[in-house]
C-alpha cells in the first residue's frame, strides 16, 4: 500500500512535505519563515511584519492554509452513535449541515484531543482534530457498523476568517451564503465542489473550506481574486496564534497535553480542567470517559483554565524603572510561566500575547480551582532586563475578544 | 414463555462448570446448567468413535486437587484416583527432580488452591503474604536450592535437563510433559516452569480418566439439585441496563440472576457479548490472549490387545520434539510428529471390545490451518502418525480398525475452542494465576455485572481440573 | 613477597579499563594487563587493511553510561560520539522502512505499511521510556546476594518493590510481560505490520541464542530505549575513530589518574594459595603481586583458565560450568570501493547514516534461528550493518568506505564441532554477502577486502568464550543477582582477593562500562 501523497509525487524521505497549497503559498512567503505542522511545511508569517496579518483577520479578512489538520470520514448506519461514544458530545442530536465542537477523552476522562464533528448528511460525518487520532478512535469501533477513513491527506482545507470573509465568499460564489454559526453547506465555486463551514479558530466571523487537493490551486486563486477589493491577505500561523488566544481557544500540546502521550499523570487534564467542559454532554448514557467525567463534574474542580489580564501599568512601571520604554512584541508566547497568589504558586501560564485590538496583555493559564473565579487577583512572573519580577494579573472571562459578528 | 428466574445459570458442560454448579446449588441457590452437546463433559467426554470403541476424553487429566475432591465429596459419587502411569525408565529420574523442587511445587499448588492473588496491584498485606510465601519456600528448600530454583524457572526444560542428564532419549522422555500446555518446544525458555506447572497437578489421575471424573461430577451436581439441560445452544447473553440477566438459546431465553460461563474467555466476552459492552482495553487484552493450538488428538481402535506400558512418549530426542514444534510454528506438518501414547483401554477396558484396544494419541505439534488445507493436513498427519506408531510396534498399523483425528482446526470449529488450544489458552509465564486470561478479569468477575467466567482459560487452568469452578463458585457465593 | 600493586586487572577491555580508571581515581595503585597489542578487548579499532580502520567486534556504542563519560571526563580524553541517525530496513520486495528521529517522518514511513502502527509507534516509545526509567537505576546497583541477603540487600529489594509499585498498574503489567513474553508476542500487542515488528524484534535477540519468538526476549527491547532516557547525553552512536576510541579514552583517563597499563602481557594463571589469590603469573613467567586481582575476562576463563578447578568449591565450579555462553553471532568487515546501492533506496542518502537491519520478516528471523538450533549457520541470517565511514571520514581513505556487518545466527556449536569453523569461514562469509546482494546488487564488485569473524575466531582471537559477545548469554536466568551465579553476583568471588569486573557480571554486555564501574565501587567499599 502506498501512502497517499499530497502532491501525487513518488516517495521522498525529506520532511516536512508541502501542503496542496504550497505552489501558491511558497512564492508569497517572502520572509521564508516556515514551521513544521504535523509534518507539513506551514507558513509562520508571509512577510517579516506580523501586524498586517493580524489586522487582516480582525478588520478585513485573512486566508489560512489549514490542510495539515487531521480529517477522518465517519460513515455507516452507526456513525452518529459511534461519534457520540468516542467524543464528548451527543452527535445523534447533531442535525445535518451542522457542526459541533467536541472533546475526545480517554477512558479515564482525560483529554486526548479536541476538534469538530460535521454532519455531512448522507455522506456521514467528518471529524477534524489537531493530531492523528484515527487509531485512537478506531479502538472503540468494535460493535459499531461504521467505516473510518483518514482523509487528512486527501482533503485540502483553507480558512477564511475576518469581518469581510462573508462578502469575499459571496463574491467568489456569486450567491448569498446564508450560513449561520456552526452550520455548513456543500457548494460549488466556479465548478469546484467544496464544503464550507462557518467555523474557525479565530473567534471572529469566518469560514473553513474543504476541497479535493486537485482543486486547491484554483480555489486559492479564486478566493484571492475575489478578496482583492476586500484587502484579503494570506495569513500564517503566528497571527493565528494571537487571535486564538484572544478568542480563548486552547491548543493541544500547548495549553493541554494529549493523555496517551503523557509520560506522567500530572500532565493530563480533563475537559473541565482545560476549559472546554461546555463541550461535554453528560447524562446521555455511557461514552468513553463518561464515568470519570460524571464523577469529576460532581467535585469542585482541581484545576481550571482561565483567562488572565496582566496589568499593563505595572509592566510599564517596571520598564521605566530600568529606564526603558515598554516593549510588548505583537507575538504570541508559548513559554510556561508560574502564576502565584501571595507567596504560593497556584498555577502557570501556557499561552500569552499582547492583544493589539484590546490593547492589553492577556494569557491563558491553568490555575487551582479555588483561585479561578473572575476578578481574582494573582501575580505572574515577568522578566525584564534579565531580572525576575512579579506583576499583578486578574482572572477574567474568556473569550477576551468576542465580536457579535462571530455569531450573527 | 415466562420462566422463573434461577439464581445461577451455568453455561458449559465441562468439569469446571459442573463443579461450580454443584457448590452453588449446595448453598441453597437454584442452579441451571446448560450445554450445547448431547452429553456432559465437553472435550473430556467419552463418545463412540467407531462401533464398539469409545474415546476417553481428549485431555490427559491430572486428578483434581485434594481440596476440590473433598469440597465436592467426589469420592461419594464413585470418583477414584490412581498414580498416573509413567514410563518405567523416566520415573526414577524425574522423582529426584520433583523432590528437589517439592517446595516450589507446593507453592504453585498453594497458589492454585486459593483465589487468584493480586500480583499487579498488590496491597501491602498481599505483598507481605507474597513475601511470606517466598520465605517459607526458601526455608523449605534451603537457600542454595532456592536460589537455583529462581534460576531454573525461566530456563528451557532442555537446558535444565542437560545440566543433569547426558542421554538425549531420556531428556526427551522427561521433558515431554512440559510441552502439551503451552505453545513451546523443549528449547523455548520458560518450559522448565511449564514442566513444574504440569507436575504441580500431582502424580495422580482419575481412574477412568476425564469421562469418569465427569460422571462423578454429574452425579454430585444432580444430587445437589442442579437442573441440567443438554443440547441447548447459546447464542448470546441477554443484557438489561448493562447487566447480564440471562442467555438467549435455541430453546428460548433463560433468565438468571447470575451467569457463569466456562467457555473460552473470548467466546464468553467477545462472541456472546455485544462488542460495545466490553471496554476497549479489555477487548485488546483478550485479543492478545494467546491460544494457538499445538496438540491434535487421535483415537485409534486396534483389534488386538496392547502389551507394555500404559503411557509412552514417542520422540527420540529433545531435538525431535523441537523439530516437530518448528514445523507447527511455521504452519507445516512435522515429518515426525511426536506423541504421547496412552493405552486408554488399559485404564477403562469397557471402551473397547474384548481383546481389542483403544489408543489415545496426543500429537505434537499441529497448527491450525485454513479450511482448504484442513483435509490435506489431516491425511498427511494421519499417515505420519501411523508411521511413527509402526516404529513402536510394527504390528499396530495392521491392527487399526478405525481412527479419529481431531486437529486444532477441528477443536476450533467443532469444539468451541478459539485458536484450537486444548487448555483454553496457552500456559505461559504471563498467562497464569491472576494474569489468566488477562488482568482485570483474573478473579472470575467480569466488567459486566452478573457475568462470571471460569474454566481452563482462568486461574489456575487446565493442570488443576475443577479448581477454577470451585473457586469461582466461592466468589459468586461471597458476592451474595 | 610484598604486594607492589593495590589491584591488578586482567584484561584491557573497556570494562577492565573502566574499573582501573575508577580505582586509580580513588588513589589506588593499579596495573592493567592486556594480552593483545591493542587495548579495548572487543571494543577495539584496528587497521585491518591499510587505510581502513574497523571497529572489529563491537560496532556501535550503545549504552555507555553517561556518568562514566562525565566522571572519567572521557570527552577531555578524546571521546567523540556521533549519533546513529536512523534505522533503515530494506525488504526483499523492494519496499523499505526507515525510522527517523523526526516523529512525523517516521509516522509517514510506517503508515505505508500500517496506518494503525504509524500512530501507535510514538505511544510505544513513550511506554518503553517509562519502563526504561524503572530499569536504569538497576544497571547502576550492585545486585543483592540471593543466597544470604543481608539487611542492605533487603532494603535494596524493598526500594525496588516500592519503585515498582510507583509505576502505573498498566506499566507494572507490561514490565512483567517484558520479562516473560517473547519479543514477537509483546510487539504483537502493539503492532500489526511485520515490516515494523521484524526490525524491532531483532533488538531482543542480539547476542543470545534465542529466537524472536522465544519467551523472555521482550525485555531486551527496552535496551533500545535506554539511550533515550539518558537525555542529552544519550549515546547511541559511533565513536569517532571507531569503538576502540572509547577504550582509548578510558585508558587515557585511567593513565591520567596514575594507572599503569601493559599490553602484550598475557596472563598464564592466577596463583592461588590457601584459597587466596595472591599473584598473577604472566606467560613469560613474570610474577606480579597485588592486594586484589580483578578479572576482566569472562567467568569460565577466569575460574577454569586462570584459577583452576582445584581451587574451587565443587558446587561453585558446577554453577560456573552451567553458565551458558553459546555464541550465536559472527562479524563480517568489508572495505568498499564505493557506497552500497540499495534497490529500495538507491544512491547515497541519510538512510545510510544509521544502522541497517536486514530482518525481512518475523518468520524469516525465526527460520534463521531454527537453522542455528541444529548446528548450522542461518542460510539467510539477520544482519545489522553500519557504514561508519559515512559520518566519520577518519576511518577510510577518501571515497572509500568500511562496512561492518553483524551476523546472527552463527552458532558456536557447529554440526562438525566449533573447531570446524575455520574450514567454513569463507562459505559463511559468502552467505552473508549473498544475503546482502539480494538488497544491494553489485555489492560484491565493490568489495576491496573482506574480514570474516566466526564465533570460533572471536573465542580464539578475543578470548570470548564460545564466541559470546556478552561474556555469557543475556537470558533471564543469567541476569542481575544470577550473573554469573547466585551468591556471587556482587563482583567478589569465592576466591579471596579475586574480583570480577566485566560483562559476565551484572548488568552484562554491551559497550556500557557499568560492570567495571560497579565493580570498582564494590571493591572500594569492601573492607579488605
Amino acid at each position: 500500500m502506498d501512502f497517499p501523497y499530497p502532491r501525487g509525487g513518488t516517495y521522498d524521505p525529506a520532511m516536512p512535505i508541502p501542503t496542496p497549497f504550497h505552489d501558491r503559498t511558497a512564492p508569497l512567503c517572502t520572509s521564508l519563515r516556515w514551521k513544521d505542522w504535523a509534518g507539513f511545511h506551514a507558513v509562520c508569517r508571509y512577510g517579516t511584519h506580523l501586524e498586517a496579518e493580524y489586522h487582516a483577520i480582525r478588520h478585513s479578512a485573512g486566508l489560512l492554509d489549514v490542510s495539515p489538520l487531521t480529517k477522518i470520514a465517519v460513515a455507516g448506519p452507526d456513525a452518529a452513535a459511534f461519534l457520540s461514544f468516542v467524543t464528548s458530545r451527543d452527535i445523534q442530536r447533531l442535525r445535518p449541515a451542522r457542526v459541533r465542537y467536541v472533546a475526545i477523552c480517554d477512558e479515564a476522562g482525560k483529554l486526548v484531543d479536541d476538534g469538530t464533528v460535521m454532519n455531512l448528511g448522507d455522506a456521514g460525518y467528518r471529524l477534524t482534530a489537531a493530531s492523528p487520532i484515527w487509531r485512537w478512535i478506531d479502538r472503540f469501533s468494535a460493535g459499531f457498523d461504521v467505516s473510518l477513513v483518514d482523509e487528512s491527506d486527501s482533503i485540502a482545507s483553507l480558512a477564511i476568517q475576518g469581518p469581510r470573509s462573508r462578502a469575499i465568499l459571496e463574491q467568489a460564489a456569486g450567491e448569498k451564503i446564508p450560513l449561520r454559526y456552526f452550520q455548513m453547506a456543500k457548494m460549488s465555486f466556479d465548478g469546484i465542489p467544496i464544503e464550507i463551514s462557518r467555523t474557525g479558530y479565530t473567534g471572529d466571523l469566518g469560514y473553513e473550506l474543504w476541497c479535493q487537493p486537485e482543486h486547491s490551486t484554483a480555489l486559492w486563486d479564486q478566493l484571492m481574486e475575489a478578496g482583492k477589493p476586500h484587502r484579503l491577505l494570506p495569513v500564517g500561523l503566528d497571527a493565528l496564534d494571537i487571535v486564538r488566544i484572544e478568542a480563548g481557544f486552547v491548543l493541544q500540546g500547548i495549553d493541554y497535553y494529549s493523555a496517551p502521550t503523557c509520560l506522567i499523570e500530572s500532565r493530563k487534564s480533563s475537559p473541565f480542567e482545560a476549559g472546554i467542559g461546555f463541550a461535554v454532554d453528560l447524562g446521555r448514557g455511557s461514552f468513553v470517559g463518561s464515568e470519570a467525567l460524571e464523577r469529576e463534574k460532581r467535585m469542585p474542580p482541581r484545576w481550571k483554565l482561565v483567562g488572565l489580564e496582566l496589568s499593563l501599568p505595572d509592566i510599564e512601571k517596571l520598564y521605566s524603572s530600568v529606564g526603558l520604554p515598554p516593549v510588548l512584541p505583537i507575538e504570541a508566547c508559548r513559554t510556561s510561566r508560574p502564576v502565584h497568589r501571595r507567596s504560593r504558586q497556584v498555577g502557570y501560564i501556557t499561552s500569552s500575547t499582547f492583544s493589539p485590538i484590546l490593547k492589553s496583555a492577556i494569557a491563558l493559564a491553568t490555575v487551582e480551582g479555588s483561585v479561578g473565579e473572575p476578578g481574582t487577583g494573582l501575580e505572574v512572573e515577568f522578566t525584564i532586563e534579565h531580572v525576575h519580577h512579579r506583576i499583578p494579573a486578574t482572572v477574567v472571562e474568556r473569550p477576551f475578544f468576542d465580536p457579535p459578528r462571530k455569531r450573527n | 414463555m415466562t420462566q422463573e428466574r434461577t439464581d445461577l445459570l451455568v453455561v458449559g458442560g465441562g468439569i469446571d462448570a459442573l463443579a461450580a454448579a454443584t457448590i452453588v446449588a449446595r448453598a441453597g441457590r437454584s442452579v441451571r446448567l446448560i450445554c450445547s452437546e448431547a452429553s456432559l463433559g465437553e472435550i473430556d467426554a467419552s463418545w463412540e468413535f467407531h462401533p464398539g470403541y469409545r474415546s476417553a476424553g481428549l485431555r490427559c487429566l491430572s486428578a483434581p486437587r485434594p481440596a476440590v475432591v473433598a469440597k465436592l465429596r467426589l469420592e461419594d459419587f464413585g470418583y477414584r484416583s490412581r498414580l498416573a502411569p509413567t514410563t518405567e525408565e523416566s520415573r526414577p529420574l524425574s522423582e529426584p527432580l520433583l523432590d528437589e523442587m517439592a517446595p516450589i511445587l507446593a507453592t504453585i499448588q498453594e497458589f492454585a488452591d486459593g483465589a487468584p492473588r493480586e500480583l499487579i496491584d498488590p496491597s501491602f498485606l498481599e505483598m507481605l503474604r507474597l513475601g511470606g510465601t517466598l520465605h517459607r519456600t526458601r526455608r523449605a528448600m534451603g537457600k542454595y536450592a532456592f536460589a537455583d530454583a529462581l534460576r531454573v524457572l525461566p530456563m528451557s526444560i532442555e537446558d535444565w535437563l542437560s545440566e543433569r542428564f547426558d542421554e538425549p532419549r531420556l531428556r526427551a522422555q522427561l521433558a515431554a510433559p512440559a510441552l502439551f500446555g503451552g505453545w513451546v518446544g523443549p528449547l523455548s525458555p520458560s518450559t522448565a516452569f511449564l514442566w513444574l506447572l504440569a507436575h504441580a497437578g500431582g502424580a495422580h489421575e482419575p481412574v477412568g480418566g476425564g469421562p469418569a471424573l465427569v460422571s462423578a461430577l454429574e452425579k454430585a451436581a444432580r444430587e445437589a439439585g442442579v437442573t441440567i439441560e443438554t443440547s441447548t445452544t447459546v447464542d448470546g447473553w441477554t443484557l438489561e441496563q448493562g447487566r447480564v440477566v440471562g442467555a438467549s438459546t435455541d430453546g428460548g431465553e433463560l433468565r438468571a440472576k447470575q451467569l457463569l460461563s466456562t467457555a473460552h474467555p473470548s467466546i464468553t466476552l467477545l462472541e456472546r457479548l455485544g462488542a460495545r459492552e466490553v471496554p476497549a482495553a479489555l477487548r485488546e487484552d483478550l485479543g492478545a490472549y494467546r491460544s494457538r493450538g499445538i496438540v491434535a488428538v487421535m483415537h485409534i481402535a486396534l483389534d488386538c490387545p496392547v502389551e507394555g506400558p500404559e503411557q509412552r512418549w514417542i520422540g527420540d530426542s529433545p531435538l525431535d520434539w523441537e523439530r516437530a514444534f518448528d514445523a507447527a510454528k511455521h504452519g507445516t506438518i512435522p515429518e515426525r510428529p511426536c506423541l504421547r501414547l496412552r493405552v486408554a483401554s488399559a485404564d477403562d477396558p469397557s471402551i473397547a471390545p474384548e481383546g481389542c484396544s483403544v489408543l489415545k494419541l496426543q500429537v505434537f505439534a499441529v497448527s491450525v490451518v485454513g479450511p482448504d488445507e484442513a483435509d490435506r493436513q489431516r491425511e498427511t498427519l494421519e499417515a505420519r502418525v501411523l508411521e511413527q506408531l509402526a516404529r513402536v510396534d510394527e504390528n499396530w498399523p495392521g491392527a487399526v480398525v478405525a481412527s479419529e483425528l481431531i486437529t486444532p482446526t477441528d477443536l476450533e470449529h467443532h469444539h468451541h475452542l478459539p485458536g484450537g488450544h486444548l487448555e483454553h489458552g496457552e500456559l505461559a509465564l504471563d498467562q497464569v494465576f491472576s494474569l489468566r486470561p488477562c488482568v482485570g478479569i483474573g478473579s472470575y468477575r467480569t466488567p459486566v455485572p452478573g457475568l462470571w467466567i471460569a474454566g481452563a482459560g482462568t486461574h489456575p487452568g487446565g493442570p488443576f481440573p475443577g479448581s477454577s469452578g470451585v473457586l469461582a463458585a466461592g466468589q459468586i457465593l461471597a458476592d451474595g | 613477597m610484598a604486594a607492589v600493586y593495590d589491584q591488578v586487572i586482567i584484561g584491557g577491555g573497556h570494562n577492565g579499563l573502566t574499573c582501573a580508571a575508577y580505582l586509580a581515581r580513588a588513589g589506588r595503585k593499579v596495573l592493567v594487563l592486556e594480552a593483545r597489542h591493542v587495548l579495548g578487548g572487543a571494543a577495539v579499532t584496528e587497521e585491518v587493511f591499510p587505510g581502513f580502520k574497523y571497529s572489529v567486534c563491537s560496532y556501535v556504542v550503545s549504552l555507555l553510561r553517561p556518568e562514566i563519560i562525565r566522571e572519567l571526563e572521557l570527552t577531555r580524553h578524546g571521546l567523540e560520539l556521533i549519533p546513529l541517525e536512523c534505522s533503515f530496513s530494506p525488504f526483499p520486495d523492494g519496499s523499505s522502512l526507515v525510522r527517523w528521529p523526526d516523529q512525523e517522518q517516521t509516522r509517514r514511513e510506517i503508515a505505508r505499511f500500517s496506518r494503525r502502527d504509524a500512530e501507535t509507534y510514538p505511544l510505544f516509545g513513550d511506554a518503553m521510556m517509562r519502563l526504561a526509567r524503572f530499569v536504569r537505576p538497576i544497571l547502576e546497583m550492585t545486585p543483592p546476594d540471593a543466597i544470604d541477603p543481608g539487611l542492605g540487600d533487603l532494603l535494596d529489594l524493598l526500594k525496588l518493590g516500592r519503585r515498582f509499585r510507583q509505576l502505573d498498574p498498566v506499566d507494572r503489567l507490561r514490565k512483567i510481560q517484558m520479562f516473560t513474553m517473547s519479543a514477537v508476542d509483546f510487539l504483537d500487542r502493539w503492532f500489526e505490520s511485520d515490516a515494523l515488528k521484524a526490525p524491532m524484534a531483532v533488538s531482543g535477540i542480539i547476542g543470545t541464542f534465542l529466537g524472536v519468538r522465544s519467551p523472555g526476549t521482550a525485555y531486551v527491547l527496552l535496551h533500545h530505549y535506554m539511550g533515550e532516557i539518558d537525555g542529552a547525553s544519550r549515546s547511541w552512536g559511533f565513536a569517532r575513530g571507531g569503538t576502540g576510541a572509547v577504550s582509548c579514552a578510558i585508558a587515557d583517563a585511567a593513565r591520567s589518574f596514575g594507572a599503569e597499563i601493559r599490553t602484550e602481557a598475557p596472563v598464564a594463571r592466577i596463583d592461588v594459595r590457601n584459597g587466596e589469590a595472591r599473584t598473577v603469573v604472566l606467560e613469560d613467567g613474570t610474577e606480579i603481586s597485588a592486594r586484589q586481582i580483578v578479572s576482566a575476562v569472562d567467568p569460565r576463563r577466569t575460574f577454569f583458565g586462570l584459577v583452576g578447578r582445584e581451587h574451587l568449591d565443587p558446587d561453585f565450579a558446577t554453577s560456573i560450568e552451567r553458565f551458558k555462553y553459546r555464541g550465536s553471532s559472527g562479524k563480517v568487515n568489508l572495505a568498499l570501493d564505493r557506497l552500497p546501492n540499495f534497490t529500495s533506496r538507491p544512491g547515497d542518502g541519510p538512510h545510510l547514516r544509521g544502522d541497517i537491519a536486514i530482518a525481512p520478516s518475523i518468520d524469516a528471523l525465526e527460520r534463521a534461528y531454527d537453522e542455528a538450533k541444529y548446528g548450522r549457520w542461518s542460510s539467510r541470517p539477520y544482519l545489522n550493518i553500519v557504514i561508519p565511514s559515512v559520518v566519520d571520514p577518519t576511518i577510510a581513505p577518501p571515497g572509500k568506505h568500511v562496512m561492518s556487518i553483524f551476523v546472527q545466527y552463527a552458532p558456536y556449536q557447529l554440526e562438525g564441532g566449533p573447531e570446524s569453523w575455520p574450514q567454513h569461514r569463507e562459505a559463511f562469509g559468502d552467505t552473508v554477502i549473498e544475503t546482502l546482494e539480494e538488497y544491494c546488487p553489485g555489492l560484491s564488485d565493490s568489495i576491496l577486502h573482506r574480514q570474516v569473524l566466526t564465533p570460533w575466531d572471536l573465542e580464539q582471537e578475543f578470548g570470548l568464550t564460545e564466541g559470546n559477545i556478552f561474556h555469557g548469554e543475556l537470558s533471564l536466568e543469567q541476569l542481575f543477582f544470577l550473573r554469573p551465579t547466585a551468591g556471587w553476583a556482587r563482583y567478589k568471588t569465592p576466591v579471596k582477593n579475586l574480583w570480577m569486573c566485566a560483562s559476565g557480571t551484572h548488568p552484562g554486555g554491551g559497550v556500557m562500562g557499568a560492570p567495571g564501574r560497579n565493580a570498582a565501587r564494590a571493591l572500594l567499599k569492601a573492607r579488605v
